[in-house]
């Protein structure tokens, strides 16, 4: 009986995998999905949307070099804009894949299982659209190199005091581990597509992929203890990557910056908008796909339920900030504060509050979180939030600071936004050719999981079966 | 043929040669293109001429480096034209003989700027032979080193590709010699008295010039000479001999002065002196007795705020009309006979006895603690030069009346030549039909005439006219640098040369002369100077303006010489003096004789001015003694400007001034209508919102700004905007006019400002730029601009007595302004107004805890700031004297000269991406005592202080810290330095930088390839590229030059020292010691002439700085003063850069409380 999920009830009202589901039925529904089924008109629909915004980014980007940043919004005082935004923003996306992965996996949550894999590829594509930008924001593009530690004949170093060299370094690690970890867990799965599929070619493809995988006991055994191992690896990732981007800007002078909050907020706030995006993928994906048995109502009131905790941090956040500006009596910090909340970009803040505080409130009702439809609606809502957020704290703060005399509006361009929308478009490119090329779901852990949820026995994982032809 | 057909048959020849090539290949004739075939790039380049350089560029507003590129792309022709022969002319260095002329060291050499007519002396930079900065001569009584922005930014203009280079007629372009065929064939086939003949000309102060038309005259009895020069807008005293003459005041010798709508540190000629004497009668004395007691008054009546006007202790907007009866109501005070008595409200009055009071017994008010009038109690009254000739005369008599004359003023023959007639006259004798030959000697009259002389339309119509055999009856001519308005009206366009390409001379506002001397040959061929085309019309095409010039002062230093009664010396003693002139830049003993003030009631001498037009009737010119009409007070007003930046019209094509942010209103690249806040609401209008102002027949349509301090139901406007022909910066790049021509509203009859206008609204909006957030303060929590009353509420001032619970943004201690009596009571005010933690900084606070004793605002240790140890070595620091710095914007531009720094364009400057390393920002603030006698609330009438900020050079700089490439660093001189090559352009640092002085290169503004930009740009400093920050570095050019003049010389000094001791005997070791005693003093002497860019131009002197280890040096000293705080001190960036807080002087008898006491 030890064995018994403590949340039984909850268990048996929503299971994590709809009953009646074999390793045979999991393994054919998914990799069917890649191998069997043809790509539906929407799917084209989608590519051709989401290439049109990957054409208008690449255009976006090469007129940036060709003329300078100054095709953006960005003056002086405001001297970041969108682009720091949209780094910070998809940067934060980018943590709930490994949250999921690593952090759940070690505190072995079930229902992890079937969301983890396209949450680590999610994570992965946001973390590619997030390291575009600190270096398209740069002035002169072609000399980035100089943030890295490389050896050169000057002996120059980069300024390790300044938080952007730990930001290189934060998002580097963090994307290097997050791309191990989804691979090494892809290994089996890529095997049993290898195996499921009939055009050569294909096979020989998936063959190259699954570095021979053959699922002995022992491919198994050193399979599963360094997929812990990463996943005990990336698990700091998660707190580290963000706090380091939080102190980008504690790291700074500016009111609204310097605080001290910022690390954990930051992280918060991460897992906040990475759930919201989770929601984002996983609710139109159970429908497409027909997911519905393995993404079940119960994850999708897990990831509410994860929002309304991440959610109350974040307004703890934002109190917090409201509090020390007024407690510590610091003219600039009481300043920023009003500024934010009745100067020309007030709405920004109240939308946010809104957003991000508010409308979450509704989460605290399980019809709410048991709603399909309401939980997509909330999730938007969160990334609009999200996103207003950073903008609150790069622009509003940036826009009267310390001498009003210089103070300024930030105006965006079309440039600005066609910059952003591209990178939404290669988002979910990316997410739509994964959907069609690699298994969505893991298969490997599915049957792990009928296995333990459904046998009424449990065994090793070890021994579960390797692949099922 | 036209240019298009010209180039056809070039490309079909160029075409032609490639076929020959073609066919002259063996075997199959294959290529990749054209261009290999041509095998010369110049067969493309031709066909590209078809579109100009840039102009792909031209699409997109946001480049504005393309009008910079495309005024340069024609010069290399220009350069080519300039390398031919010139009779050789030897211009003599300033301080350098020749022989050590060192490559890469400039040289500096004398001359002498045109200033509206006048001399400002300049010594101009010249490296390797071209002219690359302008700065002021010390020698000179005009400048006293110091310089304006029109100095600084008149080296551009020389390199301006805009600039006509050759001589035209009609369309054609023709010679020089057929031109003086064409005139002199012209001028004899006239009659022989010359009848009909015109010469007109801007003002003349030149005394070779005016010898030249004098003989002009002589040889031709029958022409006239007209002066149109809306930059002298003299009355007719003092121009015409009527009037007591030119008035000449010496500031510095007077305790009180009065300033009737005269800005006298900005407009006039002789401004950046009356800038410097009055900032010495001002300045406090650190250290000596006069410390803390002596500084002079300012009483300013305007309409408008002037430069001036933001100095003054105690200033009164009113509408322009009012000015005269206020000076006729003083005058009556002061007890001059027959100055009327025109009646005003109790407070006015009121207001006007105290003034007249402390104008008879200057500073009496103040307390006894010691103060006392440092001249012995000297007033002075200044009148403007734009007012009706009885303002200048009761401005004379007040004078005379107060005994100040001969003391803070006197009067000299007028400077500028006599007698000439006016423009109207000319119009209406053109009309008339009375001239035939117009020759037009610089100035651009049919842009700048007024509008109801129809000078274009006359001037057009003299000439088409053709005789009746349809050959032009008439001959017109225009010598100017460009082919301007007036040029495309004449038949003939002759170029004129820049003041550094041409010889001349020039007389200054108090009468001293000037040689101009050239630094460079002319860049084009075609240019001459008036002076040779003035010998043309003489008959003497080829006399070069060095011969003129020269012959000219050959009999003055004969005359000196038999004055002296010396020895005849021979001829060639002359050389020696020429040269020593041009070397120093003056001529001395040229003192202009004074004027013959009338005896007696010198109203009654003055009631019939000589002039020669008395125009039409307006309020203006009434008469003193008739009692002044009372204009309706609900009647709106006009007042007319000179542009602070591009003056006339004549600097509307340079760059830097066009985007230079004019004071206080911030506006760049155009002009708007003026008004008060109260006048905007009255309308019904906003900012930027398009008005219709009708005024004498004519009507024009232009955008509001909203200024403080501007009288109610005034609109100011400012000239020199809307030209038609100005060159490419004055065009905006889709082909608009920038800006709004108000001389199209300009009467003749009054220039300066008139009544009766009528404002409507007019749909749309206007684009005005302005390089700060103009309405900062209006969105702040709980604060509005406008208050129910109308009233600017703009009190974002620190001042003692003031509460400041005022919300954030006001208590930030930027600015700190106190009065004098303050200032007495309470020596340390500018530290406890910092706060508790500027008081414990200083070890003021608490006097028993900390006396003595200085606490830190940091936790960490105060000498590690990257390992620097400030204690040693050069450590420089600059100051900046609020209470000294009037905002003339002259350390800007200089700023800009000498630091390479581009323009952006208006768009870019709309997007807040301006470049200037030096912000000037401007402070409203309410005066502090307490309320005033006329019922006049001070926030009505707010007093301005200027805050120019370049980099802090903090010791703490946070913008170093966050840079994650180490591209920003801290030197161990203190200064914080910007390494281009390694920036990336990250932009932390602007946003870590809480002073924002940190520039952007958002796009490639700097231009690396016009070749004739790139002979401007100051070789020892970097021109910054795309996608790099930039900001001020404190001259860090000039201090390495410094560094190394030092460390050569004491080397040498130590080396010989130790030479001297070698021999072991007393002697040599005592002359090893004086020796080695010369190693600090050469230091000193060495530092001490070391001056940064801003420093060196600014005419008050406000700058101050140097290597604060020096502990004798100026800004060591003014460190210590109690006076000095540092920017945002409270955030422990320690600044490198501080700042005196501002004193003011106001009077205790306009406050109420001064009254009943």
């Amino acid at each position: 009986m030890t064995d018994v999920p403590l949340d039984t009830f909850a268990q048996i009202q929503y299971p994590v995998l709809e009953p009646g589901n074999t390793s045979i039925s999991v393994t054919e529904h998914i990799s069917n999905l890649i191998l069997r089924r043809k790509p539906g008109l929407l799917w084209w629909f989608g590519i051709a949307l989401t290439m049109g915004l990957v054409s208008l980014l690449t255009f976006a980007i090469v007129y940036l070099i060709a003329r300078g940043v100054g095709i953006w919004g960005v003056n002086i005082p405001i001297a970041w804009g969108f682009a720091i935004v949209n780094f910070v923003w998809w940067i934060g996306i980018g943590h709930a894949g490994t949250f999921i992965s690593a952090m759940l996996l070690l505190m072995r949550q079930h229902w992890r299982t079937s969301i983890n894999r396209f949450a680590e590829a999610m994570t992965l594509f946001a973390v590619a659209c997030a390291g575009m930008f600190p270096v398209l924001h740069l002035g002169r593009i072609w000399r980035f190199y100089y943030l890295f530690p490389y050896p050169n004949v000057m002996q120059l170093w980069p300024n390790f005091r300044s938080p952007l060299v730990w930001d290189v370094f934060a998002v580097s690690t963090y994307a290097t581990v997050s791309l191990l970890f989804w691979y090494v867990g892809m290994i089996p799965d890529l095997a049993t597509l290898r195996d499921r599929a009939i055009s050569k070619p294909v096979k020989i493809t998936y063959g190259i992929m699954s570095f021979g995988w053959r699922g002995s006991a022992i491919h198994w055994q050193r399979y599963q203890s360094t997929y812990l191992l990463l996943g005990g690896l990336a698990a700091p990732l998660v707190v580290s990557v963000h706090s380091v981007v939080g102190m980008d800007f504690s790291g700074g002078i500016v009111p609204g910056w310097h605080t001290t909050i910022m690390p954990p907020y930051f992280v918060a706030g991460a897992i906040f908008s990475g759930f919201a995006m989770v929601l984002t993928l996983a609710i139109p994906m159970r429908w497409a796909f027909k997911l519905q048995g393995f993404i079940t109502i119960r994850h999708i009131d897990n990831c509410g339920k994860l929002l309304l905790v991440t959610g109350l941090i974040v307004a703890y956040g934002y109190a917090s900030e409201q509090f020390m500006s007024w407690y510590s009596g610091d003219v600039y910090e009481s300043f920023m504060s009003m500024n934010r909340a009745m100067g020309p970009y007030m709405w920004t803040y109240w939308l946010i509050l809104s957003c991000n505080v508010f409308i979450p409130q509704l989460l605290w009702l399980r019809k709410v979180r048991q709603s399909v439809w309401m939980m997509f609606l909330m999730a938007m809502i969160i990334q609009l939030g999200m996103w207003v957020e950073r903008f609150v704290i790069v622009i509003t703060s940036l826009h009267r600071d310390f001498m009003p005399t210089a103070w300024g509006m930030y105006y965006p361009t079309f440039w600005d936004y066609a910059t952003l929308a591209g990178t939404i478009g290669f988002f979910f490119l990316c997410f739509l050719l994964f959907a069609r090329l690699l298994p969505v779901i893991s298969m490997s852990e599915m049957r792990e999981l009928v296995h333990t949820t459904h046998d009424g026995k449990h065994e090793p994982a070890e021994f579960s079966p390797a692949y099922v032809k | 043929m036209d240019s298009d057909s010209a180039n056809l048959v070039a490309m079909t020849g160029d075409l032609a040669s490639i076929r020959a090539r073609l066919a002259a290949r063996g075997g199959p004739a294959l290529w990749r293109g054209l261009d290999e075939l041509a095998g010369d790039d110049e067969f493309f380049r031709k066909l590209g001429d078809e579109f100009a350089p840039g102009a792909a560029e031209w699409d997109d507003a946001a480049s504005r480096r393309n009008f910079l590129k495309l005024m340069g792309a024609s010069l290399a022709l220009a350069g080519m034209v300039g390398c031919n022969d010139q009779p050789q002319e030897t211009i003599v260095p300033y301080v350098n003989p020749p022989e050590q002329v060192v490559p890469g060291r400039p040289t500096f050499y004398a001359t002498a700027m045109p200033f509206s007519g006048y001399a400002l002396g300049a010594l101009a930079e010249s490296h390797e032979g071209r002219p690359t900065k302008i700065e002021g001569n010390p020698a000179h009584s005009a400048s006293l080193g110091a310089s304006n922005v029109f100095m600084q930014a008149s080296v551009l203009d020389l390199y301006d590709p805009d600039r006509s280079k050759l001589v035209t007629h009609g369309d054609m372009s023709t010679s020089w010699g057929a031109f003086y065929s064409a005139m002199s064939a012209h001028l004899a086939s006239r009659r022989k008295d010359g009848a009909g003949v015109r010469l007109l000309t801007r003002s003349i102060t030149s005394p070779s010039l005016a010898i030249q038309i004098d003989e002009f005259l002589k040889r031709y009895p029958g022409a006239q000479w007209h002066v149109h020069d809306p930059t002298r807008r003299a009355g007719c005293c003092g121009r015409n001999g009527g009037g007591p003459g030119q008035a000449v005041y010496d500031f510095s010798k007077a305790d009180v002065i009065l300033s009737l709508d005269a800005d006298f540190m900005f407009y006039d000629v002789g401004s950046l002196a009356y800038a410097r004497q009055f900032m010495d009668g001002r300045r406090r004395k650190p250290g000596t007795d006069a410390d803390r007691q002596n500084m002079n008054r300012l009483y300013v009546i305007e309409s408008s705020f002037s430069l001036t006007g933001t100095m003054a202790d105690h200033r009164k907007a009113v509408k322009p009309s009012q000015i005269e009866p206020i000076a006729q109501a003083l005058a009556s005070r002061l007890g001059v006979a027959d100055a009327g008595k025109p009646s005003f409200s109790s407070e006015m009055e009121q207001w006007l006895d105290a003034v007249a009071a402390d104008l008879k017994a200057p500073l009496d008010d103040l307390r006894s603690v010691g103060l006392k009038a440092a001249n012995g109690g000297v007033a002075v009254v200044v009148a403007a030069d734009h007012h009706s000739p009885a303002l200048q005369a009761l401005a004379f008599a007040m004078n005379q009346a107060l005994g100040s004359i001969g003391k803070a003023v006197r009067y000299i023959e007028p400077v500028e030549k006599q007698g000439a007639g006016t423009i109207e006259s000319l119009a209406s004798d053109m009309a008339a039909g009375k001239v035939d030959t117009l020759l037009i000697v610089g100035g651009n009259p049919a842009y700048d005439a007024p509008a109801d002389v129809q000078f274009q339309n006359v001037l057009r119509k003299l000439s088409n006219a053709r005789d009746a055999a349809g050959n032009s009856a008439n001959f017109t001519a225009h010598l100017a640098s460009h082919k301007d308005e007036t040029s495309f009206e004449c038949q003939w366009h002759i170029p004129e040369s820049h003041y550094l390409e041409a010889w001349g001379d020039l007389r200054a506002y108090d009468g001293t002369p000037s040689i101009i001397q050239p630094l460079i040959l002319p860049l084009s061929s075609a240019s001459r100077s008036a002076w040779e085309f003035m010998a043309a019309a003489l008959g003497q095409p080829d006399q070069g303006g060095y011969e003129i010039v020269r012959a000219h002062w050959q009999p003055f230093w004969k005359k000196q010489q038999d004055a002296h009664k010396e020895q005849k010396k021979p001829e060639r003693e002359f050389q020696v003096w020429w040269e020593s002139v041009l070397r120093e830049g003056i001529i001395v003993g040229f003192a202009p004789s004074p004027g013959v003030p009338g005896e007696g009631n010198a109203l009654q001498d003055l009631k019939e001015p000589a002039c020669e037009s008395t125009g039409n009737s307006t309020a203006f010119s009434a008469g003193p003694s008739q009692p002044a009409s009372a204009p309706n007070p609900d009647a709106w007003e006009i007042v007319f400007r000179l542009d602070m930046c591009v003056w006339d019209g004549q600097y509307a094509n340079n760059p830097w001034l066009m985007e230079l942010p004019r004071p206080f209103t911030k506006l760049v690249w155009e002009n708007a209508a003026l008004m008060s806040y109260r006048s905007a609401e009255k309308l019904g209008v906003t900012e930027q919102s398009l008005i219709k102002v009708a005024y004498a027949g004519r009507a024009l349509e232009l955008p509001v700004l909203i200024v403080p301090g501007q009288a109610d139901e005034v609109l100011t406007l400012h000239l020199g905007f809307g030209r038609t022909q100005a060159g490419h910066v004055a065009d905006d790049p889709d082909g608009k006019i920038r800006g709004y021509n108000a001389y199209f509203l300009q009467t003749a009859a009054s220039p300066g400002m008139g009544i009766g206008v009528q404002i409507s609204k007019a749909a749309g909006n206007g684009n005005l730029v302005m390089t700060r957030s103009h309405h900062a303060m209006a969105a702040l929590p709980g604060m509005k601009v406008p208050s129910e009353s109308g009233r600017l509420k703009p009190r974002a001032i620190e001042h003692p007595g003031m509460d400041d619970q005022e919300i954030g943004v006001l208590n930030r201690k930027l600015v700190r302004t106190a009065t004098l009596e303050q200032f007495q009571d309470d020596a340390n005010w500018v530290t406890r107004l910092g706060g508790d933690t500027e008081m414990k900084a200083r070890g003021l606070s608490d006097e028993k805890l900390f006396k003595g004793r200085k606490i830190q605002l940091s936790l960490y240790p105060d000498k590690d700031h990257g390992g620097w140890d400030y204690s040693k070595g050069y450590q420089w620091a600059m100051s900046i004297d609020q209470t000294a710095c009037i905002g003339c914007n002259a350390c800007v531009v200089a700023c800009q000269a000498e630091n390479n720094i581009p323009v952006v364009g208006k768009d870019e400057c709309g997007r807040q991406r301006e470049m200037q390393w030096i912000r000037i920002d401007d402070w409203y603030g309410t005066q502090p005592n307490e309320p005033r006698i006329d019922g006049v609330d001070a926030v009505d009438e707010p007093q301005i202080t200027h805050q120019p900020v370049p980099c802090m050079h903090c010791e703490n700089a946070p913008c170093e810290l966050v840079c994650p490439v180490g591209a920003t660093t801290h030197s161990a001189e203190g200064l914080n330095e910007m390494t281009y090559n390694r920036c990336i352009g990250t932009r932390y640092c602007s946003n870590n930088c809480p002073y924002k002085v940190r520039r952007f290169n958002f796009f490639l503004f700097a231009d690396f390839e016009t070749p004739s930009r790139a002979l401007q740009y100051n070789p020892d400093v970097t021109v910054r590229s795309r996608g790099v920050m930039e900001k001020c570095t404190y001259c860090v050019q000039r201090l390495n030059e410094t560094r190394m003049d030092i460390e050569k010389m004491t080397v040498g000094l130590e080396d010989r020292a130790r030479a001297a001791e070698g021999d072991g005997t007393p002697a040599g070791a005592a002359e090893a010691k004086r020796i080695r005693a010369l190693i600090p003093s050469s230091q000193t002497d060495l530092l001490g002439q070391l001056q940064t860019a801003c420093q060196q131009s600014c005419p008050t002197q406000a700058i101050v700085f140097g290597d604060k280890n020096q502990p004798n040096s100026p800004i060591a000293k003014v460190r210590e003063d109690q006076l000095s705080y540092g920017l945002l001190e409270d955030l422990t960036t320690k600044p490198r850069t501080t700042y005196l807080g501002r004193l003011s002087n106001p009077n205790r008898k306009l406050s109420k409380a001064g009254v009943s006491a």
